[in-house]
């Protein structure tokens, strides 16, 4: 109980900051700036496209939640340790698991306000410049795109306990690319017929990134498409199974640390 | 028999030194027991190696060597902190968060909730002299303002045992004024008070025990009177003389010694109370003008000076 509210008071405080910070409003300004302005790069036969403006939207929707959720991440617990702000924390009966734990609750709570705000944005944008039509397909894209965020979050999380930030944060950015186009490039690799040791290392990568391409459901948004609710489960629980196995590490690496 | 509040065995720390492989020895071989109750000084110069011993206390850093428990409980059991308040050296806070939000972030950790935590934030705030500015952001802080601000969560949750890390740094003499008597207050309500410090005329008044550390290692360790020396000295001022090799050579013989004063061009010669009539006697024969002489208890800061070499190296 008091370890849930330990972990509640330490995401609470990396909210505050992360909410006082002027990065991030920059950053949410500019995503609804992206999602408004989407209606004038979607603006084809003098209408706006439906699929264009989704796409869009969607893509600085992802964009900018991965930049908050990676930079709160990946600056908290090296930054905490270098301002030396975790040693009064740390001095009370708060674990260490518990700090690393509330770091993440913080910055996925940062997220998930952005994300509310832009989604908003996104329905607005649909309602007003496509006379009324609201794709209620959001609901479950929206989330997705969280999970994933989730896992990003997580994967920077355990990298800056090992790493400096600057480093933690060019490996976050790496995954979050590599894993997006996992797939192809898995496929592009092995169709080059690579010898058996690098066929190993290959596909030994392959299983260790994040398949973060299926938590895009932007194209079945797009182009109506529906998803059947089994992969959408299968996919929910990859998702939450490799956020938790990224804590895990993280915190194990966190306690090893010396402060 | 009263409580140990803390009790350390054998603590050693070593950190890596700039060059791969040779180790740089921070602490060495540590033996200290603390009782409970009380205000214990843990003294030492600049590099002494309070700070790592500290935060080995604390689970912050592993220990080389040895182990260490707080009212019993192993540190590395972070159950061993729940009764525990931590200053740390130079309090440093999230600087976008207001006084009063770090303040009941602590009380938080420490169980409370509700309208007791928001009654406690109070308290605390009021207690250290930090409610005025209690919505100012900590970035907009004064370093003495944010010291209190460290004090007042070192004190959320009522921690029977308090270590603090030069708690006196930055204040101003108003400030210290307002510690020494928090301090004080402190140890009347039953309170361990382990405080680690190098302005000694200040501790001086305060400590039941102290505990001298230097380069490492523990160098004296009792009460104020079992460090300082007992046996009183006498100080004499003395015009300037000529010649003054044989007189310093019979000071030595009663233990006492000589210093010339550079900026007065006096002497100083200082030797044991019991040596009064004979050094006056050696003074006559040679028609020395005394100045002054007075009679002086050696206090803490001397018997540490003396400890430590004045150099403190
Ligand atoms: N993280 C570290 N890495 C390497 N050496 C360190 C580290 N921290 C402290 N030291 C060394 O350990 C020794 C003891 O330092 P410590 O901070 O414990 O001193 P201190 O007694 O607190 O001094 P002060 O009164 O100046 O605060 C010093 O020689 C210091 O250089
Ligand atoms: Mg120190």
């Amino acid at each position: 109980m008091q370890a849930l509210r330990n972990i509640g008071i330490i995401g609470r405080i990396t909210m505050l900051e992360g909410a006082r910070k002027q990065v991030f409003h920059v950053l949410l300004m500019v995503a609804v700036v992206m999602i408004f302005g989407s209606t004038v790069l979607a603006h084809f036969d003098d209408k706006v496209q439906a699929k264009m403006l989704a796409d869009l939207s969607l893509a600085s929707m992802f964009f900018v939640s991965a930049a908050i959720a990676i930079t709160i991440t990946v600056t908290g617990v090296p930054g905490e340790m270098e301002q030396k702000t975790v040693y009064p924390v740390l001095a009370k009966a708060v674990t260490r698991s518990q700090f690393v734990l509330g770091k993440f609750a913080g910055a996925m709570g940062t997220v998930a306000i952005g994300m509310a705000v832009m989604a908003l944005a996104f329905v607005f944008v649909e309602w007003w410049f496509l006379a009324g039509h609201i794709d209620f397909a959001v609901l479950y894209v929206v989330p997705f795109l969280f999970l994933e965020t989730a896992i990003l979050a997580a994967i920077s999380l355990a990298l800056s306990t090992v790493c400096s930030w600057p480093l933690a944060w060019f490996l976050s950015v790496i995954v979050c690319l590599v894993g997006n186009v996992k797939f192809q490039l898995y496929a592009s690799l092995m169709a080059k017929h690579p010898t058996p040791f690098n066929k190993a290392a290959i596909s030994g990568f392959y299983h260790v990134l994040p398949s973060l391409e299926s938590f895009n459901f932007k194209d079945a948004l797009v182009h109506h498409m529906t998803v059947p609710n089994v992969y959408l489960w299968q996919t929910a629980l990859y998702g939450l199974c490799y956020t938790a196995a990224m804590l895990t590490l993280a915190s194990i690496s966190f306690r090893r640390r010396e402060l | 028999m009263t409580e140990t509040a803390i009790h350390i065995a054998g603590f050693r720390k070593e950190y890596p030194a700039a060059r791969r492989k040779e180790m740089r020895l921070a602490v060495n071989n540590l033996d200290l027991d603390v009782p409970a109750g009380g205000l214990f000084g843990f003294l030492g110069p600049n590099g002494a190696g309070k700070t790592t011993t500290i935060k080995m206390l604390l689970g912050f850093i592993p220990a080389t060597l040895g182990d260490a428990s707080l009212f019993g409980v192993p540190v590395e059991d972070p159950a061993a902190r729940r009764a525990v308040g931590y200053l740390p050296e130079q309090p440093y806070f999230h600087k976008f968060l207001t006084a009063q939000e770090v303040v009941a972030a602590h009380v938080g950790f420490a169980g409370a909730h509700g309208r007791a935590a928001k009654e406690q934030t109070e308290a605390l705030l009021r207690r250290v002299g930090a409610y005025d500015y209690r919505t100012l952001r900590l970035s907009k802080c004064s370093k003495g303002m944010v010291q209190r601000v460290g004090l007042a969560t070192a004190l959320a949750g009522d921690p029977k045992l308090l270590i603090m890390d030069e708690p006196s740094s930055g204040l101003d003499p108003i400030g210290r004024k307002e510690l020494r008597a928090l301090l004080q207050e402190l140890k009347d309500e039953g309170k361990t008070l382990f405080i680690s410090s190098h302005l000694l005329s200040e501790m001086e008044s305060l400590c039941d025990r102290v505990a001298v550390l230097h380069q490492g290692e523990l160098v004296a360790c009792g009460t104020p009177g079992e460090i300082t020396r007992g046996d009183d000295e006498i100080a004499v001022l003395l015009d300037g003389l000529d010649e003054t090799e044989s007189l310093a050579r019979e000071i030595a013989t009663l233990g006492g010694s000589l210093a010339r004063q550079p900026e007065t061009r006096g002497i100083r010669l200082v030797a044991p109370a019991a040596a009064l009539y004979r050094v006056m006697g050696l003074l006559e024969q040679r028609k020395a003008r005394v100045i002054s002489v007075s009679q002086r208890h050696e206090t803490l800061e001397d018997a540490f000076l003396r400890l430590v070499g004045s150099t403190g190296h």
